[in-house]
């Protein structure tokens, strides 16, 4: 019998290995599509923070780094935001993941 | 005893509901609406173009719907430059300049937007692993269609609560022939009726007789991998903790596993038989342990 092609089986599977995925800071900056200078502006700023040590491994950065850029970016180019509102609207939305924590902890989930 | 045995009871059913609820999309949904009261079946009717009210046209175009995520689609999030823009919408699609805006709206190509959404993980997916399968539903705003993705998600053993899963290509579509957005996966790990995490050590509660907290003795702990003997020390402590090195959480890339730590709370008998009174009342009167002055 032909499997369908949307059967589990033929799913594809992200990300393909256990391995967590780190970039180097030229891949992290095609991947935001920004210069690398803005990245490492965005680390000044204390948004992020490479793992590891940048002298000694180069620097390299997680998947939630590429998250934290990709959304800075958004409330900047949308909302026209400079660092420091940037600082206090990530702020925020860091209190406001809390609370979202918060709410399942007492649901019970 | 039988008042711990009946919260334990209640602890377990807790848990229980909450895989029952993980396990099934519809069930997941009424909790997420409801709560405690899943069960009773009443839904709440929000009123009639609500949508329209919370979030305007622009929202109501950027429709996505997750299964197997074991959260309902009320705390997944977009961001990103597209073609729903959610605010950029509200706001008229005014030009609020910036870097990598687009001038007008469909004459570049574009990335479509970033979805964020969380993943419920259980310990034992952080102990050995697995693959759940994910159904992102997707509402075409121009011809109002549903269209259904599937694929799969890697849960790597020894991954972290607050670690991020991308899985690229899973977001919003793209505009004038650009990529599609991403879909970030934060993992959120499930609560453990036997197990506190902490990083990547767990904690575990062990209720203990006076008499063995005293005279030491061994006990069988369990751990995510099977149930364990203890040692435990005499005069060990309320609160006290005891470490089994390496049955903690998984690591990745060859790190060592996180402990587990055993909190020991010693636990007093609230009635007593004669006898018992008899010994304990014997106990008191031959001790020379003094609590106030040790």
């Amino acid at each position: 019998m032909k499997r369908r092609p949307d059967s589990p089986s033929h799913l594809p599977v992200f990300p393909e290995s256990n391995a967590p995925d780190c970039y180097p800071l030229d891949v992290l900056a095609e991947l935001a599509e920004l210069p690398r200078r803005r990245i490492l502006l965005y680390c000044r700023h204390g948004f992020l923070e490479p793992t590891g040590d940048p002298d000694a491994e180069g620097w390299r950065f997680d998947v939630d780094a590429l998250r934290r850029i990709r959304r800075l970016e958004h409330w900047r180019v949308t909302l026209g935001l400079n660092m420091r509102a940037l600082k206090v609207f990530a702020e925020m939305y860091a209190e406001l993941e809390r609370l979202r924590e918060e709410v399942r902890f007492l649901r019970g989930i | 005893m039988a008042g711990n045995k009946k919260k334990a009871e209640e602890k377990f059913k807790e848990i229980n509901e909450a895989y029952e609820v993980l396990s099934d999309p519809e069930k997941r949904r009424k909790y997420d609406q409801l709560g405690a009261r899943w069960k009773e079946g009443a839904g709440f009717e929000p009123p009639p173009g609500w949508r329209q009210t919370a979030g305007g046209p622009g929202w109501q175009s950027a429709e996505f719907h997750f299964d197997g995520t074991g959260f309902s689609d009320f705390f997944e999030r977009f961001f990103g430059g597209g073609r729903f823009g959610g605010i950029e919408d509200l706001f008229g699609g005014a030009d609020l300049g910036g870097a990598g805006r687009m001038g007008a709206r469909g004459t570049r190509a574009r990335r479509g937007q970033d979805i964020e959404g969380d993943i419920l993980v259980t310990l034992d997916e952080v102990q050995h692993g697995s693959i759940r399968e994910i159904r992102l539903q997707q509402t075409d705003p121009r011809t109002g269609r549903q269209e259904t993705h599937s694929f799969k998600v890697r849960i790597p053993v020894g991954v972290r609560d607050g670690q991020t899963i991308r899985v690229p290509g899973k977001g919003g579509p793209g505009a004038g022939g650009g990529p599609a957005g991403d879909l970030f996966l934060r993992v959120r790990l499930a609560a453990h009726p036997d197990f506190r995490v902490q990083g990547g050590d767990l904690y575990h509660d062990l209720d203990l007789a006076p008499w063995d907290a005293v005279l030491g003795t061994t006990l069988q702990v369990p751990t995510l991998s099977g149930p364990v003997s203890v040692r435990i020390p005499p005069g060990t402590q309320n609160g006290q903790q005891l470490r089994v090195r390496g049955r903690g959480l998984p690591a990745g890339g060859g790190q060592p596993a996180g402990d587990l730590y055993i909190v020991v709370r010693v636990q007093v008998p609230r009635t007593l038989t004669d006898e018992e009174r008899k010994l304990w009342e014997r106990l008191r009167a031959v001790s020379t342990f003094d609590p106030r002055r040790a």
